[in-house]
């Protein structure tokens, strides 16, 4: 009887062992999505743009996507919007077929947060060309990309790879004047990938204001 | 009726007040300073800025972590006045917030500049422009920029200035410069180590670290501190913008010294 017992117990140790393993592996793989690497795989998401499209990354397999998180009150934005450095970036790289979308994860009531009007708006003003403006208020999305300012870059290629994370160039200023002298990093990933060739810059330290995340 | 005109007084100076805290202008207050009043050419002196920071904003350290700008200095200087080392800076503060760390100064901060005079050219005064610019944040970020200029007279007799005591008192406090020949670090896959094999003599034990050099480690990992007698390592999670790491690294090294007071130094490793 004894014996009878200790190996009901063993039993219901291998059980509980059994359970407690699924509910691990269970939970880790809802939780732990690695974050966005250059060279692994690009994590995908569903995110609504301002119309309330969904727009699934994985859906835009084939193409070169840019991913650039804005924040269009934030002084860096500024500085390469109304220089038009951005739109002129996603002007001719949407012309080439790639999908610029670019991410907004202010928290509600943050800085960058804006209504559909008050977007509309500044969109119009500053004749942006990106291929949607997605919302991730939860910031969920910038966190699984590793976005801390804005702006920050990130270019994934046809194979759904990371093949750049960083800062949109190598000057870290608010000032318009350093376009000019500035080497674009994304303009030269893009067309490095496109024409075959190796990217130079895989990654560079992004530059701007931080990320209007909501506070957890 | 007294009392509602001194609530409304009340009222009214409080949203003026509330007015002139969010006046962008007025978020930073620039002035300068030096040691001395008259120098003889020849000597040395001692430059300082007083960035004010308005309340609940920040600015940044020459490594603003995260996001944000280094603050700047440009200096305009007359012919035969040179500077003399790098800019002085006081120990910036982590500033948290969503996951990320800045470095940067909630709260007024110094940042202090020697300059040495030529016995070549001959001077009747000096005058010193300091050209400052920052980003300032609070929830959103602004750049400014501002002047600020001084005069010092050039005579026979060198005259102390009555902000020198201040200037040396922050002096005393700023960390030292450090000259390591044996301190060196290795980057792994993802951790960076430091090993602290020489450190100044009054060190009983380092506190804290600060890697100068911008995008080598992840702002917001654990600094790791293994204090042993007379060295210690330092292990901090690398950033993945890290692709190249340097031959050297600039830090900031906090530490208690053998009375328990706090201090501080700065220096250079290499990886070998």
């Amino acid at each position: 009887m004894k014996q009878l017992l200790v190996i009901n117990k063993g039993l219901d140790m291998k059980k509980i062992s059994l359970v407690l393993a699924i509910i691990l592996f269970a939970t880790t793989a809802i939780f732990a999505k690695d974050a966005a690497k250059v060279g692994s795989k690009a994590p995908d998401f569903v995110l609504k743009d301002k119309d309330g499209v969904e727009h699934k990354l994985s859906d835009y397999a084939g193409k070169y996507v840019v991913l650039e998180w804005v924040n269009y009150d934030c002084p860096f934005v500024k500085k390469h919007y109304e220089s038009e450095n951005m739109q002129k970036l996603q002007r001719e790289f949407t012309k080439k077929g790639v999908i610029w979308l670019s991410v907004c994860s202010s928290a509600e009531g943050k800085q960058g947060n804006f209504t559909k009007d008050e977007l509309d708006k500044k969109q119009k003003d500053f004749k942006t060309a990106e291929t949607a403006y997605l919302i991730d208020e939860s910031g969920e999305v910038g966190k699984l990309y590793n976005a801390k300012v804005t702006p920050d870059m990130a270019i994934i290629n046809p194979n759904q790879e990371v093949i750049y994370l960083g800062a949109i160039d190598n000057i870290p200023s608010a000032d318009k004047s350093d376009i000019e002298k500035a080497d674009n990093y994304v303009m030269k990933a893009l067309n490095s990938a496109m024409n075959g060739e190796t990217v130079e810059v895989k990654s560079s330290k992004p530059y701007g204001c931080g990320i209007k995340y909501a506070n957890k | 009726m007294k009392n509602i005109a001194l609530t409304i007084i009340t009222i009214m100076f409080a949203f003026c007040h509330n007015l002139s805290a969010e006046n962008t202008d007025e978020l930073v207050d620039l002035s300068i300073y030096s040691n001395v009043k008259q120098l003889q050419i020849g000597s040395d002196f001692y430059i300082a800025i007083k960035l004010s920071v308005a309340d609940e904003w920040h600015i940044y350290w020459k490594n603003p972590g995260d996001s944000g700008l280094p603050t700047e200095v440009k200096w305009t200087l007359p012919k035969g006045v040179e500077k003399v080392g790098g800019l002085k800076w006081q120990i910036p503060e982590r500033i948290e917030w969503s996951g990320m760390v800045n470095y940067g100064f909630e709260h007024d901060v110094y940042l202090i500049q020697k300059f040495k005079t030529s016995r070549v050219v001959d001077l009747q005064s000096i005058d010193i422009t300091a050209d400052v610019s920052w980003l300032i944040c609070k929830e959103k970020c602004i750049p400014q920029n501002d002047k600020a200029s001084i005069k010092i007279e050039v005579g026979e007799m060198f005259e102390k200035s009555s902000e020198n005591k201040m200037i040396q008192d922050l002096l005393a406090k700023a960390p030292k410069t450090f000259k390591a020949v044996k301190s060196n670090f290795k980057a792994g896959k993802e951790k960076l180590e430091i090993r602290l094999l020489d450190m100044p003599n009054d060190v009983a034990e380092v506190t804290d670290l600060f890697v100068v050099t911008d995008e080598i480690v992840e702002n917001n990992s654990k600094v790791e501190i293994k204090n042993n007698s007379n060295s210690a390592v330092v292990e901090l999670k690398l950033s993945p913008y890290a692709s190249d790491m340097p031959a050297e690294l600039e830090l900031l090294v906090l530490y208690k010294d053998k009375n328990g007071s706090p201090k501080s130094y700065e220096t250079i490793i290499s990886n070998k």
